[in-house]
């Protein structure tokens, strides 16, 4: 009797301990899962504030915050996004609100239809007062404010082109 | 209210100007961005030059204007000293672009693509009003295919060069053109022209 009892209590005492130890085990690797995809989530989606004369040092493809100004440049060759229908328009981003300082190249999509994080499409004889640009927020700005653009570095172009896909003011 | 009526005039005309020359204050960065796109082009071996600077070298009272109007500013409201920015660039390039458009042979593509070719002239017919199509051909004999890491392709792509003197320049130039079809599981998309017109390198008209 004494002996099945200690039995009982022994392997209660096994199923708990292996119980316990993989319950400690998953927590481990757990754990390690949720670093790993803590550390991929900030590499991918929190991008870096960068001051706009360093955006071309960056790495290819790398996310990246910059702020300024968005200037038209003299002539703004469209192109068609791959990802979607929008059109692609070259505009420049520069330092400071009087034109001067360091400059980007930056590619914003432009739709008809107001959406957030994009500019209007323009006319093909386009003057600043064509210019409307939407924050994340839906809220309409124009070159006059100062914008916080985020946007992957892309270094195909010399020296490179901030692709744009978040607009918001400071 | 004489007085008043040109108080208000006055007010709304000093705000007017104020406006349009604070739009100007897009020239400076205007003028590093073309300052780059010249240094661009010295740096390229062939020297090949965007349309947007081939306008600046050859018509700079055009390009000018065609920005203060983007500016919503007078062109003379730029100050004397508007191109400082580009000179050096300016000259070194404009020096290459004359002895180039003079001097420098164009060589004849090694093959024809009869097809392609077709849509890239219709293409460049429309882009580039008035110009004419003196020669072009291929680089490629067949269609240059791409695969991805599996073996399976994704597009392919014949290339060339079109030869063609464009209205407002005084020379020749050459121009890269790419007809592409995309793969799609058992066969190819109709031809799409990826790159027609932008930019050229000048040569001696034949």
């Amino acid at each position: 009797m004494l002996v099945s009892e200690v039995r009982l209590f022994y392997d209660n005492f096994q199923i708990r301990q292996s119980n316990f130890k993989m319950s400690l085990t998953v927590k481990i690797y757990l754990a390690i899962a949720i670093a790993i995809a803590t550390a991929i989530c900030s590499c991918g989606i929190t991008p870096a504030t960068v001051a706009v004369h360093e955006v071309c040092r960056q790495t290819d493809r790398k996310r990246v915050s910059v702020e300024g100004y968005l200037r038209l440049r003299q002539s703004s060759e469209q192109e068609t996004s791959d990802t979607s229908n929008a059109k692609l328009y070259n505009l420049l981003l520069v330092e400071k609100s009087s034109g001067t300082g360091a400059f980007i190249t930056v590619s914003i999509p432009g739709t008809g239809s107001h959406e957030p994080n994009r500019i209007d499409e323009l006319p093909v004889s386009y003057t600043y007062n064509d210019v409307r640009i939407y924050t994340d927020s839906g809220k309409q700005v124009t070159t006059d404010d100062r914008l916080v653009i985020t946007g992957s570095v892309m270094k195909e172009s010399k020296p490179c082109v901030l692709q744009v896909d978040k607009i918001d003011t400071p | 209210m004489k007085k008043l009526i040109l108080l208000i005039t006055l007010t709304l005309t000093t705000l007017g100007f104020a406006n349009a020359q604070g739009a100007c204050n897009a020239l400076d960065v205007n003028m590093g961005f073309a300052n780059n796109e010249l240094k661009s082009s010295l740096a390229d071996p062939f020297h090949v030059i965007s349309d947007d600077m081939q306008k600046l070298l050859f018509t700079p009272d055009v390009w000018k204007a065609e920005l203060a109007k983007v500016m919503n500013c007078s062109p003379s409201s730029f100050p004397s000293n508007w191109m400082d920015r580009v000179r050096v660039n300016y000259d070194q390039l404009k020096t290459i672009a004359d002895n180039d458009g003079k001097t420098k042979i164009w060589k004849d593509r090694p093959f024809q693509r009869p097809t392609e070719q077709a849509i890239v002239k219709t293409k460049y017919i429309a882009k580039y009003p008035g110009a004419k199509i003196l020669k072009i051909g291929s680089n490629y004999k067949d269609w240059n295919v791409f695969k991805n890491s599996l073996g399976i392709p994704t597009n392919r792509y014949v290339r060339g060069e079109i030869l063609l003197q464009i209205p407002g320049r005084p020379y020749c130039q050459a121009q890269e053109w790419v007809i592409k079809q995309a793969y799609k599981g058992g066969g190819y998309s109709s031809s799409v022209a990826e790159n027609v017109g932008g930019a050229g390198y000048f040569v001696k008209c034949p």
